[in-house]
């Protein structure tokens, strides 16, 4: 069984199969769905009790199994990692972001699906020149200089470089040194003459160090020679050591080394369990790098990064400043979430579904119809807006008329987590060059689509994506509440005005879900409700961790996560427990050395 | 731009343009694998947009008639009144004769899955992630091929995605593999980060490697960060991959330092215009493309354009257009040609020792990632396949001869692979130097409708390059 079989199985029916869905959805749940039909569906009610849990988790063994190999920092990794040992102030410094820019960047897509575990020679080179960079730019920063290098700096001799590794390489190498490796790097500090120039190399040598361009993970020392005989490691996995585990927590919910705390914490050999571990992760959760950690989490999840700019031809005619705002719209939406997350302590519920949210200027408050908020606390949004998805962010459209398809293809498969296989390429042509032909004075956007999708070999997808689409067709382009659809041309010149239908019946959400939606509101409240979305927060919490697709090892506490959601914890805690699981604290054993 | 006078060479504006003057007859002196002191080397230059192309709006009315070999036809370009099409304007009419526009060339899919390395690697994604199933690009051969690199050069393949993330969907369409697993190659998004790897460390130009100090310490230092890797992989209990990565980097920062040895341009860096626009951005990413290459830094560079106009860069609305705006779409993608345009001719501003142009001494290969972008359900010739039917291929420059050019070619139905076999056969690799993967040829060759290019699929068809294209 696949681990999406497994998923399936806690967030209950499988509607598209990897044989894909043009057999339409009565042919797969006839079949059994994506896991086959082997019985092991959880108690199928739709509310993701623990039978999903438990049929996840029946095989212990393959837990942790999918962490083969070490992975290379991101350089978003790379460069959080330097700023927490440097500073702001440096790495803001216009000879470091000149720098910096040759670090090869990663996708701004899924970053969990695109994420290559390997370095192409522009990483190196412009790693290289970055440490330079950032070593150069502390000498030369009196403070920077202190802090970083020591009240010594100035006139470095042996022993201050030797205070220096003391008090920092910890912190970059996310380990002790060892008393071979201190030496080899002090010899270097004094064949370069030592003093200041001595300790720029010290530091832009320690910045490309392999423990700070890799996660290192080493089995731990106590396993050795048998890492088998490490009584809480299953078979086939060896438990990594302290430090590594450090690491894994700390670059999971912060995107960052670990810091004094953790690092002590490691030394003592305190972070071998959960329960040693997880007091470590609520206090990293409360850290401001968390939360930069969860943009970066909601941008992978949700494209956010990537999303369609406005139509600036029809945003010019009806006088909306549309500069920047595909950026502001998705800074709204990361405040949002930021908020429901940190300081609310929400729910999946209220992350999935609360009408409040963050204008923070007069255009986007005109988008929400809301008013600006000014201060901490949101502003509640009118008009069916709200939630993850119902924001201006996603619902944006580059075109002069709302793609229902896009929109619906976009929930089913980031909130939901549903594979939606891509169609018949000569079909979607047929089917695109129809769309065009369409005449929208005389069919609403609405009808053209239902037109066009309604073909049997069209209809198996589409009535997975095409019913929430039309739910969310109260809002225009913009992602503004309307209450009719007005259609423009290219230039912008309104042709028609339609009357809006945003009523769909079966919209194939959860088992137990709702058999029609009226609309937005309804929407957000069954997205609200649902358990197939709570797995799906699941999985992205837990896989960008990794940085990598789900496997048949993370099934077990991608499911029992989504089992702490669905009965009611908090999205912070998910988070955590998506984190501190027994994987954390293994690997594979294949090949160890 | 303006390029200083460099140790051998003079550059001087002539009526806007500039053109390099020989100095001594030994005016950009190189080695090349024909092994004659003054013939330059060929270059190869790679330029590839996204989105697809509508058939109507690229390929020129005039149908080519001439049959010049069997099944292939062709139309000289100056027969062609007014711009050869919508998308290929006026910016082309300085260097028709050195170009060809060609069509009929078709690559495999295995279903309609989104695209990966069709135009680069003749080859699509087997399954809906954009990595190909043949990840190898022509531009990671030739980097690598001791035939065009005798010797370590600069920057092997100046890869560039001005102003665009290299590693999205639609990015660097650049691949090799790594440690066995498809891996998209990087491309400088900044043209300050490609000025640096042309050029290297600022304020030493003029300075050979080996008594650049900058250079000189960054080697030691290396030589000690590569230390450092060497006692953790001895040191710490690693598994035998994780060891393999560490290796691998190892590896890398060695070639970084042979990189840093290589013969330094011959050029001083040139200076680079405010980028206040996407034209000005491809401006100063044309130049460093061009002085690279005639200045000796690399031979091979691979170029995408992605934007849409001056100011407007989206993805997402662009992949729209593509599917339900012939207009715009065509707009976005006249847009793009002109910097192509631009590049042709700034390439050809200058001469070289043989006394011809950059241009003349290279190949320049432009593709899109797609053929028709999902209207061309009607006219479709192999129905299901769409989106790799009669792919828009211009080619610019005879590389010193090999190539046919001034030509609106049409192959009919044959395979795209042999485009690229083909300039491999310009770059002097034979097929035991292309081939990747045990395959034979290059790229996909199997798909959907597989047997239509049944005449196409034996091993000596797979390693011919085009006929009449290609001159032996």
């Amino acid at each position: 069984m696949t681990s999406r079989a497994r998923l399936a199985s806690i967030a209950l029916l499988a509607i598209c199969t990897s044989t894909g869905c043009y057999r339409g959805v009565d042919d797969a749940a006839t079949a059994g769905g994506a896991d086959g039909g082997d019985g092991d569906g959880g108690d199928g009610d739709g509310d993701g009790e623990d039978g999903g849990v438990a049929a996840a988790c029946a095989d212990a063994d393959v837990r942790g199994t999918d962490n083969v190999s070490m992975r290379r920092l991101t350089r978003a990794e790379v460069m959080q990692s330097m700023e927490a040992v440097v500073g702001p102030d440096v790495m803001a410094a216009s000879t470091v972001l000149q720098a910096a820019v040759q670090i090869p960047g990663e996708s701004p897509g899924d970053l969990v699906a695109d994420f290559q575990n390997g370095h192409a020679i522009e990483h190196v080179a412009g790693l290289l020149v970055t440490a330079e960079a950032v070593a150069s730019e502390v000498g030369a920063d009196a403070t920077a200089r202190g802090t970083v290098f020591g009240a010594c700096a100035d006139t470095a001799d042996t022993a201050c470089a030797g205070s220096f590794l003391d008090m920092q390489a910890r912190r970059i190498l996310k380990r002790p040194l060892s008393a071979e490796r201190r030496q080899a790097l002090l010899s270097g500090f004094e064949a370069e003459g030592a003093g200041l120039a001595g300790m720029q190399w010290l530091l832009s040598r320690l910045l490309q160090a392999p423990e700070a361009v890799f996660h290192l993970e080493p089995i731990r020392a106590a396993c050795d020679p048998d890492p088998v005989a490490c009584p809480d490691v299953p078979g086939g996995l060896v438990a990594i050591d302290d430090w590594a585990v450090a690491s894994r927590l700390s670059y999971a919910l912060t995107g960052q080394g670990p810091d004094d705390d953790l690092l002590d914490a490691a030394a003592r050999g305190e972070l071998r369990t959960v329960a040693q571990v997880r007091p470590h992760a609520e206090r990293l959760v409360d850290s401001a790098a968390a939360r930069r950690q969860l943009s970066a989490v909601l941008d992978s999840w949700l494209l956010l990064g990537t999303r369609a700019k406005p139509n600036l031809a029809v945003a010019g005619a009806l006088g909306i400043d549309a500069d920047g705002l595909a950026e502001e719209a998705r800074e709204e939406l990361l405040e949002y979430a930021a908020y429901q997350v940190f300081d609310a302590d929400a729910g999946a519920a209220e992350l999935l579904g609360a009408a409040i949210g963050f204008p923070r200027s007069q255009r986007m408050a005109e988008l929400y119809g809301s008013e600006v908020a000014a201060g901490d606390a949101p502003v509640t949004l009118p008009g069916g807006h709200g939630g993850l998805v119902l924001r201006v962010s996603p619902l944006m459209s580059g075109h002069p008329y709302t793609s229902p398809i896009l929109r619906g293809a976009y929930v089913r498969k980031r909130v939901m987590c549903d594979d939606v296989p891509l169609p018949d390429p000569a079909a979607v042509a047929e089917g695109l060059a129809e769309l065009d032909a369409a005449d929208r004075t005389v069919l609403s956007t609405r009808q053209v689509v239902e037109a066009v999708t309604a073909p049997p070999l069209c209809a198996g997808c589409h009535q997975l994506i095409n019913p929430l689409g039309f739910a969310m067709e109260g809002f225009d382009p913009f992602g503004r509440a309307r209450t009719e659809e007005v259609v423009y041309d290219e230039a912008g010149v309104e042709l028609a005005r339609h009357p809006l239908d945003t009523v769909v019946d079966d919209p194939i959400l959860d088992d137990d879900g709702p058999d029609r939606l009226t609309g937005a509101e309804d929407l957000a409240g069954a997205l609200a409700d649902s358990a197939k979305a709570r797995a799906c927060i699941a999985e992205r919490l837990y896989t960008y961790g990794w940085l990598r697709p789900a496997g048949d090892g993370d099934a077990c506490t991608i499911a029992q996560v989504a089992l702490g959601l669905q009965e009611g914890g908090s999205i912070k805690d998910a988070w955590i427990d998506a984190v501190v699981a027994p994987e954390l604290f293994v690997r594979t054993a294949e090949d160890s050395q | 731009m303006k390029i200083s006078r460099s140790r051998r060479m003079f550059l001087q504006g002539t009526g806007g343009a500039l053109v390099a003057i020989p100095v001594l007859g030994s005016v950009l002196e190189r080695r090349s694998h024909a092994g004659g002191v003054l013939e330059p080397p060929v270059r190869y230059v790679q330029w590839v947009t996204d989105h697809g192309q509508n058939a109507d709006r690229f390929f020129p009315s005039a149908a080519p008639t001439d049959e010049v070999a069997p099944g292939v036809r062709a139309r000289d370009l100056t027969t062609i009144d007014g711009p050869l099409s919508q998308v290929i304007g006026t910016e082309f009419d300085v260097v028709r004769s050195k170009m060809n526009v060609i069509r009929g060339l078709d690559a495999l899919a295995p279903s309609g899955l989104h695209n990966a390395c069709v135009p680069t690697c003749a080859s699509a994604p087997p399954v809906d992630n954009h990595v190909p199933a043949f990840p190898h690009s022509v531009d990671s051969i030739l980097e690598t091929s001791p035939i065009v690199y005798p010797s370590t050069a600069r920057v092997p393949a100046l890869r560039m995605t001005p102003g665009v993330p290299w590693a999205y969907k639609w990015g660097s369409f650049c691949w090799t593999r790594q440690n066995g697993e498809p891996f998209k190659l990087p491309a400088f998004e900044s043209n300050a980060a490609a000025l640096e790897a042309v050029f290297g460390p600022e304020g030493e130009e003029g300075t050979p490697p080996e008594e650049n100090p900058v250079i000189a310490a960054r080697l030691r230092l290396t030589d000690q960060v590569i230390d450092d890797y060497a006692r953790v992989i001895n040191s710490q209990q690693l598994s035998s991959e994780d060891a393999h990565l560490l290796s691998d980097y190892m590896d890398l920062l060695s070639e970084v330092q042979d990189r840093m040895l290589a013969e330094a341009p011959d050029c001083s860096r040139p200076d680079q215009l405010t980028e206040s626009d996407f034209d000005l951005l491809h401006q100063n990413a044309i130049d460093i493309a061009v002085v690279g290459m005639l200045c000796g830094a690399t031979r091979v560079v691979a170029y995408h354009a992605y934007q849409g106009s001056p100011s407007d860069y989206d993805e997402e609305t662009f992949h729209a257009w593509a599917h339900d705006d012939a207009n715009l779409h065509a707009t976005m993608q006249v847009y793009r040609y002109e910097q192509l345009a631009r590049l042709l001719a700034r390439m050809d501003a200058f001469t070289e020792a043989n006394g011809r142009t950059l241009l003349d001494n290279s190949l320049v290969y432009a593709c899109n990632e797609l053929s028709h972008p999902g209207h061309a359900g009607n006219d479709q010739r192999v129905p299901g396949s769409t989106h790799l039917v009669d792919m828009p291929v211009i080619t610019a420059g005879d590389a010193g001869g090999r190539f046919v050019t001034g030509q609106y070619i049409d192959f009919g139905v044959r395979l795209l692979n042999n485009l690229l076999v083909s300039i491999f056969n310009v770059m002097g690799l034979s097929h035991a130097d292309y081939e990747q993967d045990g395959v034979e040829g290059f790229g996909d060759y199997a798909g959907q409708r597989a047997q239509d290019y049944a005449a196409y699929m034996s091993t000596d068809a797979r390693r011919s390059p085009l006929p009449y294209l290609y001159k032996a």
